[in-house]
């Protein structure tokens, strides 16, 4: 504990002694130099079709994989030699093609047909023209590839991974969405500096043309990337999104933002606590809130995740049926805990689910000690789909996405 | 002495931060009269206070053999302690730099990482060949939680010498110590 002091201490220094008065004083400072700021009112929300989920009454124990994952079928990345992802932290689909980002340890995006099979490494690390820092968000439309890199810049590519175009952004941004229209909305929320709160930045050229809840209260930071999730088939031109630490789900256009979800609790964070950037814990072992995961919606379901008290919930709307379920665990009864608990996905009906490699292959080992054959043709004839995916797995293999529909 | 490590560290903390001047200017009178370190140095002067556990278990990149740390021979040799919670780009730029001073004989890499995988890939993918070893069981708790890569020599004591912990804002500062140690060896 005495040692743990000076690091906590030295971590504290080092990230919480900013002292600017606010986010514009930081956005005028330096990087603002080439843009131009509209002030425009804050957008009205309206919320006529909200839908109100009460955690405490939705039954949460433990679910099987196979109960929630239903028409499964899996997608193997195939990569030339010397290419390996390490894992995939966003994916992206446009007419069929995939985009993923191994934002960790490869840090670089990829491209792959609807079979997985590759087709390249977008654009190219480095300083020259045309070239990015370690990417941190991607974005697909059509055939135009967009990458947020940590230096705060937005590259264009196309489906020949030919660079297009460069645009700088005065601030951080881990989650981007581009319209129709070009405009652009980037989720900023920048953890350490007490004075920035969230908020959703529009950028047209180099101009910013829109905030919405900019800069109210302070503290209320603490995450970093609260990512901005569209399904074009039901969102169209607009994104859903959530504030951090709140309970409120919101779908939001270039013209118009909607409260869609509502998280009924009678513990919301108080806004006392919100403003103290030291009462993260308290924040999440005694209040609830929508935790920072994609909010993911199809024809039929929207699925999000809650902090409730401490304890991580899932929660699956039912559309179609007018009914909400839970899950708080998963045992994974297809791939002996290859499985994620959560999709990072949704496109049209189906969600998205990248597998745990390692632990397939760790399976794979202790499956290869098993001598008795008719223990093997059981446990083949039990978990057949797992010994499938077994045959191509190494120790370095790349991941591989589940597609599925959730029930 | 722990303590007034940290009675110092919470000085520099207040006289950093603190915007009330007559506050500023009673920290700024006591951090003088206890002739305080940097924070980065009294972070380093905890940790050399530290005795590293000999019997940490390790598990080589490669070959997977588990060792404990007084298996390495780490006797004049440059420690690095690499985790997956630290700044990813601090450690991609201590990588190359590694790789530019230190040869195998000269060098160990420690990794404290929840994904054996993740470990492994990282190097391969940054051509890595220097001696690498997976942290297993952690040879100190302090080590654990420093959030950038943390170099050190150790003495017969076990306690870690020559520390400095590398940022990405400060390559040349890397550079340098790199430049010196490796002189050193």
């Amino acid at each position: 504990m005495k040692n743990f002091l000076p690091a906590v201490l030295l971590a504290v220094l080092l990230t919480g002694c900013y002292s600017g008065n606010n986010v514009d004083e930081r956005l005028n400072a330096t990087r603002m130099k080439d843009f131009t700021f509209t002030s425009s009112p804050e957008q009205e929300v309206l919320g006529s079709s909200v839908y109100q989920i009460n955690p405490s009454h939705v039954e949460k124990g433990f679910v099987d994989a196979s109960e929630i994952y239903k028409n499964r079928s899996y997608i193997e990345l195939k990569t030339p030699s010397g290419v390996i992802l390490g894992d995939i932290t966003k994916m992206k689909i446009s007419n069929g093609l995939i985009l993923v980002l191994d934002e960790r340890i490869s840090k670089s995006a990829y491209l792959f047909d609807s079979n997985g099979d590759y087709m390249f490494k977008v654009g190219r690390k480095g300083g020259g023209p045309g070239e990015h820092d370690d990417p941190i968000d991607i974005e697909f439309k059509g055939e135009r590839i967009f990458l947020v890199d940590r230096s705060f810049n937005i590259y264009e590519y196309d489906l020949k991974n030919q660079f297009i175009a460069k645009q700088q952004i005065p601030f951080f941004s881990h989650s981007m969405y581009v319209f129709d229209n070009d405009e652009m909305a980037f989720s900023n929320n920048t953890t350490g500096y007490e004075d920035l709160s969230y908020q959703i930045i529009f950028i047209d050229g180099q101009e910013i043309i829109k905030r919405h809840s900019k800069n109210i209260g302070k503290a209320i930071s603490g995450y970093t990337s609260q990512p901005l999730t569209n399904n074009r088939a039901i969102h169209g031109d607009s994104f859903l999104f959530f504030k951090p630490w709140d309970t409120k789900v919101y779908q939001m256009s270039n013209n118009q933002v909607e409260l869609r979800y509502e998280i009924v609790t009678d513990n919301p964070i108080p806004q006392k606590i919100l403003e103290n950037s030291g009462m993260l814990l308290e924040r999440e072992l005694k209040h609830t809130f929508i935790y920072n995961w994609p909010i993911l919606e199809t024809e039929n379901l929207a699925i999000m995740r809650v902090l409730d008290k401490g304890k991580i919930t899932t929660l699956i709307h039912n559309k179609e049926k007018d009914m909400v379920r839970g899950y708080s665990g998963m045992s994974d009864d297809l791939l002996y805990g290859g499985i994620s608990d959560f999709p990072i996905y949704a496109n049209g009906n189906d969600f998205y689910v990248p597998l745990m490699v390692e632990q397939l292959y760790e399976v794979k080992q202790e499956l290869s000690k098993i001598t008795d054959k008719k223990l093997l043709a059981e446990l083949r004839e039990a978990r057949p789909e797992v010994f499938k995916l077994m045959e191509s797995i190494n120790e370095i293999s790349n991941p591989i996405l589940m597609k599925c529909e959730i029930q | 002495m722990r303590n007034s490590i940290v009675s110092m560290l919470m000085c520099l903390l207040f006289v950093s931060c603190g915007k009330n001047e007559q506050q500023f200017q009673t920290y700024e009178s006591m951090a003088e009269e206890l002739d305080v370190l940097s924070p980065i140095d009294s972070l380093a002067f905890v940790f050399q206070k530290d005795k590293l556990l000999s019997s940490a278990k390790v598990k080589e990149v490669g070959s997977g053999e588990f060792l404990t740390i007084d298996e390495l021979d780490l006797k004049d040799k440059i420690v690095c302690y690499i985790s997956d919670i630290q700044c990813s780009t601090c450690i991609d730029q201590e990588l190359e730099l590694i790789k530019e001073f230190y040869t195998k004989d000269d060098f160990v890499l420690l990794g404290k990482y929840s994904s054996e995988r993740d470990f492994r890939l990282y190097l391969l993918l940054r051509e890595f060949d220097l001696p690498a070893y997976l942290v297993e069981t952690s040879p100190s708790n302090l080590l654990t939680r420093f959030t950038n890569p943390t170099y050190f020599k150790l003495d017969s004591d076990w306690c870690p010498s020559s520390v400095y912990f590398a940022s990405i804002s400060t390559p040349n500062k890397s550079r340098q110590y790199h430049k010196i140690m490796s002189s050193v060896n």
